[in-house]
């Protein structure tokens, strides 16, 4: 599953450690995902698009093999 | 609120500070060292099953239950204690390495059964007991180590 939150949170222009304290994981959680090691729970997907004011489907995606 | 069945983080400590010892008392027990003769006490307790029968007392060396209940409890503190920055990743991590872990003490299990006979098997299954605690210690850790050091 490819995801933005890398793109988002240039945008915003705040660290990996603001995102993790704002959707309340660790900040290697953060990093995780965003090197696409880890996929993260219903629940952190919906935190994390409700923080960039997006959709769970603007930041996350489905690729081939998913 | 989800049920979490994990001890604060403090118990980790205290399970890496028992583990050495107890490591050691039940190695001794185990090999039937002559240095645990001096401290060796005999009492009577109760048993569910013994070879006397079912529901009875019968006499055991106490160093024994007390090295097994401490190595048991100290492995147990270690592998199910919350990290400092315990969060779902972490619990991913945790799944992972417990399936891994059944999975390598099955195959140390059958081959067990298949290769080791008599008494030593005993001694096998004494050392099988705790196999699956450890190899979830080591797998978990290691697991952790890589995913911070990714950070770094």
């Amino acid at each position: 599953m490819k995801n933005t939150v890398r793109v988002e949170r240039a945008i915003k222009d705040i660290t990996q450690q603001d995102l993790a304290v704002a959707v309340g994981v660790s900040r290697q959680t953060i990093n995780s995902i965003e090197a696409a090691r880890y996929v993260p729970s219903t629940v952190l997907a919906l935190k994390i698009a409700r923080y960039f004011g997006k959709s769970v489907d603007d930041i996350f995606t489905l690729e081939e093999g998913d | 609120m989800k049920k979490s069945y994990l001890l604060p983080v403090g118990f980790k400590k205290a399970g890496l500070w028992m583990v050495v010892p107890f490591l050691v008392l039940s190695a001794l027990c185990l090999c039937g060292s002559d240095v645990l003769v001096d401290i060796c006490i005999n009492a009577t307790v109760p048993a569910v099953i013994s070879h006397e029968g079912w529901f009875c007392m019968t006499e055991t060396a106490l160093i024994e239950e007390i090295a097994m209940l401490g190595l048991l409890a100290s492995l147990a503190f270690i592998a199910l204690s919350r990290e400092q920055d315990e969060d779902e990743m972490t619990a991913h991590i945790r799944m992972q390495s417990f399936v891994w872990s059944t999975w390598a003490t099955s195959i140390v299990l059958a081959l067990g059964i298949l290769f080791v006979y008599d008494l030593e098997f005993l001694t096998f299954m004494f050392l099988t007991m705790y196999l699956y605690l450890m190899l979830y210690i080591v797998k978990f850790n290691l697991a952790m180590y890589r995913e911070r050091k990714e950070q770094r």
